[in-house]
């Protein structure tokens, strides 16, 4: 007997301890987490992740605590809950519409389905303290597991799903442990083996060894049956699962059916100037090259032989780093797709992208630098077995920030010069290991040994932005060791211009400040006027500009900018390049089109041995600045929402004006509303109008915080609410109780009282229990019994 | 009494009864009833709520375990409810060396007829007594399951139909542990209610020596109140009294929770939930009422669950509210 008694208390304690009830909350995070990772190659960044995963763990625990409270209340979901759940279930297909029809952006089809399950296990975990939804909540989180970690091959997720297979074989033992201990009494008492927990690690070790094979395998397994955008049925632009299921453009891998701007391991002939070779030993007639020029060899074994003809996708989609699908062999030729881009870039902008650099002027015209004092060819290393040209980028000083990677994608550029952002160190294309293919053309400005850029070639550089602020600190020296740098044509009034600069630079001896200040007054003392053209028999075409017309196009900002701070001194060149415009962004590509229309003239200035600063004289244009980190992306976030709430003050308070008298005086006005809404309803049932007495009783009670609790019935709570002082108070209360039991619990071929009878009771409560009489009830009784 | 009753906490509230629907029928049976509670509360003083749990057992033709101290009127009342509705009383004052057959009754050769003739037992009887139920052993109380659940007796392979108003009222002292056999679940499980009566109050008591005093102890058998077939009539009017779907679903509720809660290990089974249905009509039927509401189910769940219910703790009234707290109504 008394070892059954251990044995009873032993079990009790394991079983509760498996009980438990946070387990459905772990696995829905895991699996919401495991979702976002997947969804960062497709929308997002580690440092949203690292951002949003949080605060939605955050909140979801603190829903959950805050409803499993409310059940130790006695408040249970209800009927509302399921559509509830419904809603948000399907609340992402009106979202998606919405953000489809005000942008370009959208979602695949896939991920729209598994944003509706996100969606439906946040709002299951946030009720799994209650028996049924915790169930319910594990089983669409494995499904919402399964699926996320189906179309993602992200590293992480291996080490989720291995916390989620934990979780869930703990959650289903305390489950079976659950059941067990409610069936088995007295005599047999199971004893929880300690051993499975050395068991369960043991368990997964196959598991562990076996999922980097499986998951590939799987991701090409499931498609089949997994809920997927586009495949071979139909052409979805957002799809992401490469060519003929959307506009994805994806790196081939077997079956190339298109050129384009990727990196890819395959090579196809084309009459092209390629900048790749490759030998090729085929018999046949080889096809016609149009002009030849410098090349890459390559091995044999990438080129792939085709009789179709290829076609040519000069537009952008979305990448991914997916496996491409086998193809079948029966797929539709693809049309060439045309683009008015000369390039599109990829990563932050707004970026200045050096052609040409121009240091002399003769008061109309300006001629381009000279090649001087660099080495005839560039050093190459490799870094991660990719070749990469270097650039050496002198910081005495530390004014320059971590170099940062951009994309050019190179489609209609007609030149050989590399567009290089300002403090360019680094440059590399796929497979071009040979250095003597690049060259300066001018200070640092790289270009490749043949006549012009090959289309569709995918270039990377690095650059290393300016930390203006820093620049504030710093000597900032005068002279760059050329005296063309700083020469002031004849035909300008120097000693005019020198005044204009001197008093636009203010009184501040800072040398960076009274830069910045020139530039800025410049911004604001003329218009960008592209039409305007100064007169042809001008010989100072910046004095006329600054002293006259105020007018010009992007060249005269840059020239009048060059020749102001030229007159105070400092070492200046004008620059032309693109300016890759953050408006023009492309959310769906995640790209920047660069066109003709963005060809731009600005100047930079010599601060040390070394470096040029971008200065952005024309309005409109601004300078990339170093990447902001979370602390000031915060701040920035913050500052702006504070200037919006400033700039709009008048709106914003009498808005909250209106919030607080709302909310003051929400009862009164939501009684109103509805006792009018109940005079005026005339219900064709007398069960009706009991029901919706009672409701407007309870509503009523509710905003005074005599709140009904879910296991008293409507006429016992009228009841314990009746004032038991007041004789005919409390008769008109037992009578409606009365009704109210009727109308919810009698059978509908059993009638009450007579309809007029019965209609009177219900006037007689509502006008008896009115706000003002429910608060003075309240505040009478110092307790409050039906308070849950 | 006719009227509507509703019981708020301790208190029984009167309803007006002009507008109380009842039926004529209905009214007269009622009456009946009500001179049965008039009876018990002069034998039993000071305890209404007892002898409200006492008529809905009744009512609802289940059978009634009184669980008390001794000396506090177990017996009483099963005397003055036997003799209250009527019918042949029998008693059997449980001991360890009590045998099956001294309650159903047993097979006897007779030496004229040259054939066994059956002896029916105490079972035949319209209210069986059984005293200290719990001093008779194993084999002994469960000669009372097929007389309990099916109102018929098998004695040498023979079925014998006991009477159909047949009523149980057993009583035990779950104090003295010493010579007593506790009752199977299977045992429990056939009873409709466990009722305790508690020592009564002040006044009560006063009243009850007052009356001692000056009355004659009267040993003979008090006149039924309710006339023949009246009883069984009433129990035919509580079975058609209508039950909502949303209070079954109550119902149902109620139970899976009893089944899932960590403190009991032996949940209402689903014969307990037909006794605690009928036990819920029986309730609205002593309230006057056509229908069964959520109330009537939680008032009679404390007596119908705490007979049934494996509870773990020493004290199963809290786990019963606790569970009636945390089941919504609706």
């Amino acid at each position: 007997m008394n070892t059954n008694i251990e044995l009873v208390a032993r079990t009790r304690v394991h079983g509760r301890a498996l009980r438990a009830e946070t387990l459905p909350l772990i696995l829905s995070l895991l699996a919401v987490t495991t979702l976002e990772i997947a969804q960062w190659e497709a929308v997002g960044t580690r440092w949203q992740i690292a951002v949003k995963v949080p605060i939605i763990a955050a909140v979801m625990t603190w829903m959950y605590w805050v409803f499993s409270r409310w059940k130790g209340i006695g408040l249970v979901p209800g009927r509302l809950t399921s559509v509830l759940l419904l809603v948000l279930a399907l609340l992402p297909i009106p979202v998606e519409a919405v953000q489809r029809a005000s942008s370009d952006a959208g979602n695949t089809l896939e991920l729209l389905l598994l944003a509706g399950f996100r969606n439906l296990v946040c709002g299951l975990a946030v009720i799994s303290y209650q028996r049924g939804f915790d169930r319910m909540c594990c089983v669409v989180s494995m499904f919402l597991m399964i699926f996320a970690s189906a179309i993602t091959s992200d590293p992480v997720v291996h080490l989720l799903v291995v916390l989620f297979t934990v979780c869930g074989i703990w959650w289903l033992m305390g489950l079976y442990w659950d059941s067990l201990s409610g069936q088995l009494i007295g005599a047999t008492q199971p004893r929880f083996p300690k051993y499975f927990l050395i068991l369960i690690p043991l368990l997964l070790l196959p598991v562990l060894a076996i999922l980097p094979v499986v998951a590939p395998l799987a991701a090409r397994a499931l498609p089949g049956w997994l809920p997927s955008s586009g495949g071979d049925q139909w052409n979805d632009p957002y799809a992401r699962s490469g060519v003929n299921d959307g506009d994805a453009m994806v790196p081939a891998t077997d079956d190339a059916r298109s050129f384009g701007p990727v990196e890819t391991e395959i090579f196809m002939e084309s009459t092209k100037p390629s900048l790749y070779d490759v030998f090729n030993e085929m018999y046949g007639k080889p096809p016609k090259v149009q002009k030849s020029d410098r090349a890459i060899a390559l091995r044999p074994e990438f080129l792939k032989h085709s009789h179709e003809r290829m076609a040519k996708q000069q537009k952008l989609g979305k990448q991914f780093s997916t496996v491409r699908r086998a193809r079948s062999p029966q797929l539709k030729a693809q049309q060439d797709v045309t683009s008015s881009a000369l390039l599109y870039v990829g990563g932050r902008a707004p970026q200045h992208l050096r052609l040409e650099v121009f240091d002399l002027f003769d008061g109309v015209e300006w001629f381009p630098e000279e090649l001087v004092g660099m080495p005839d060819y560039l050093k190459l290393t490799m870094l991660g077995q990719q070749p990469w040209i270097q650039v050496p980028q002198p910081d005495p000083e530390d004014v320059l920030a971590p170099a940062e990677p951009h994309q050019l994608k190179i489609i209609n550029l007609q030149t050989n010069r590399i567009p290089s952002p300002p403090g360019l160190v680094g440059v590399h294309i796929d497979k071009v290991d040979r250095a003597d293919l690049f060259a300066w053309a001018q200070n640092s400005i790289i270009k490749m040994d043949r006549d012009e850029l090959p289309d569709l070639t995918v270039i990377h550089v690095q650059s290393r932005t300016v930390r203006r602020e820093r620049l504030r600190e710093t000597l900032i020296h005068n002279s760059s060791g050329h005296t063309i740098h700083r020469q002031v044509p004849q035909s300008v009034d120097e000693a005019k211009l020198a005044a204009l600069a001197n008093s636009w630079a203010g009184p501040s001896t800072n040398p960076w400040n009274r830069i910045e200040a020139v530039v800025a007054r410049l911004r604001a003392s003329c218009i960008v006027d592209r039409d305007y053209r100064a007169p042809e028999s001008c010989d100072d075409t910046v004095g006329e500009f600054l002293f006259e017309s105020k007018r010009g196009n992007d060249y005269m900002f840059a020239s009048a900018a060059a020749l102001l701070l030229r007159s105070l001194g400092h070492s200046t060149r004008v620059v032309t390049g693109f300016y890759v415009d953050p408006a023009k962004y492309e959310q769906q590509s995640r790209h920047t089109p660069v066109g003709r229309g963005d060809v731009h003239v600005w100047l930079e200035i010599y601060t040390s041995p070394g470096t040029w600063v971008t200065l952005e004289p024309t309005p409109g244009y601004e300078v990339l600045r170093p990447a902001p980190n979370l602390w000031q992306r915060c701040l920035q976030t913050l500052t702006a929402v504070v200037m919006h709430v400033l700039q709009n003050s008048w709106s914003y308070a009498v808005c909250s004006l209106l919030v607080i008298t709302a909310w003051r005086f929400r009862a009164e006005v939501s009684d109103r509303i509805l006792t009018g809404l109940w005079h005026l309803q005339r219900d064709r049932h007398s069960r009706q109008h009991v029901l919706r007495t009672l409701l407007l009783l309870e509503n009523r009670c509710r905003w005074i915080g005599f709140v009904r609790g879910p296991s008293d019935t409507a006429s016992k709570w009228l009841l314990s609410l009746a004032d038991t002082q007041g004789a005919q108070e409390h008769d008109v209360v037992c009578r409606f109780s009365r009704m109210s039991d009727w109308a919810q619990y009698a059978p509908p071929h059993q009638t009450a009282i007579p309809e007029s009878h019965l209609r009177e009771i219900c006037h007689d409560i509502v006008n008896y229990f009115t706000l003002v009489h429910i608060k003075d009830l309240r505040s009478r009784r110092s307790t409050r019994p039906s308070r849950r | 009494m006719p009227g509507y009753r509703i019981l708020a906490g301790d208190t029984i509230i009167i309803m007006p009864v002009q507008s109380c629907p009842l039926s004529p029928s209905h009214a007269q049976d009622l009456a009946g009833i009500d001179q049965v509670r008039v009876a018990l509360n002069g034998v039993l003083r000071g305890k209404p709520n007892v002898i409200e749990n006492v008529l809905v057992c009744l009512l609802a033709q289940g059978h009634l375990l009184i669980e008390d101290r001794p000396g506090l009127g177990k017996t009483t009342l099963a005397k003055a409810l036997a003799d209250a509705v009527g019918g042949h009383l029998a008693r059997v004052q449980c001991t360890p060396d009590l045998l099956p057959s001294d309650i159903t009754g047993f097979s006897i050769f007779n030496q004229k007829a040259h054939e066994f003739e059956f002896r029916p037992g105490p079972v035949f009887s319209e209210v069986l007594l059984a005293d200290e139920i719990n001093r008779s052993t194993p084999r002994t109380q469960s000669a009372l399951l097929e007389a309990m659940a099916e109102r018929q007796v098998t004695v040498d392979g023979l079925r014998h139909p006991l009477s159909p108003q047949f009523l149980v009222i057993a009583t035990q002292n779950p104090h003295e542990q010493h010579g007593t056999y506790p009752l199977p679940e299977a045992q429990l499980d056939r009873f409709a209610m466990k009722l305790s009566v508690g020592y009564p109050e002040s006044d009560d008591e006063i009243e009850m020596l007052a009356a001692a005093a000056t009355t004659i102890d009267d040993r003979e058998a008090r006149p039924a109140i309710l006339v023949p077939g009246q009883l069984f009539r009433l129990q035919q009017s509580v079975r058609h009294l209508s039950i909502d779907r949303s209070v079954q679903d109550y119902l149902v509720r109620l139970a899976q929770a009893t089944r899932r809660h960590p403190h009991i290990s032996l949940g209402v089974s689903p014969r307990g939930l037909l006794t605690w249905q009928r036990a819920a009509q029986a309730q609205a039927f002593l309230r006057s009422r056509e229908f069964v509401t959520p109330d009537d189910v939680q008032d009679v769940a404390l007596p119908v669950l705490s007979v049934r219910l494996g509870i773990e703790r020493d004290d199963p009234e809290s786990i019963i509210r606790e569970l009636l707290k945390t089941v919504s109504v609706s």
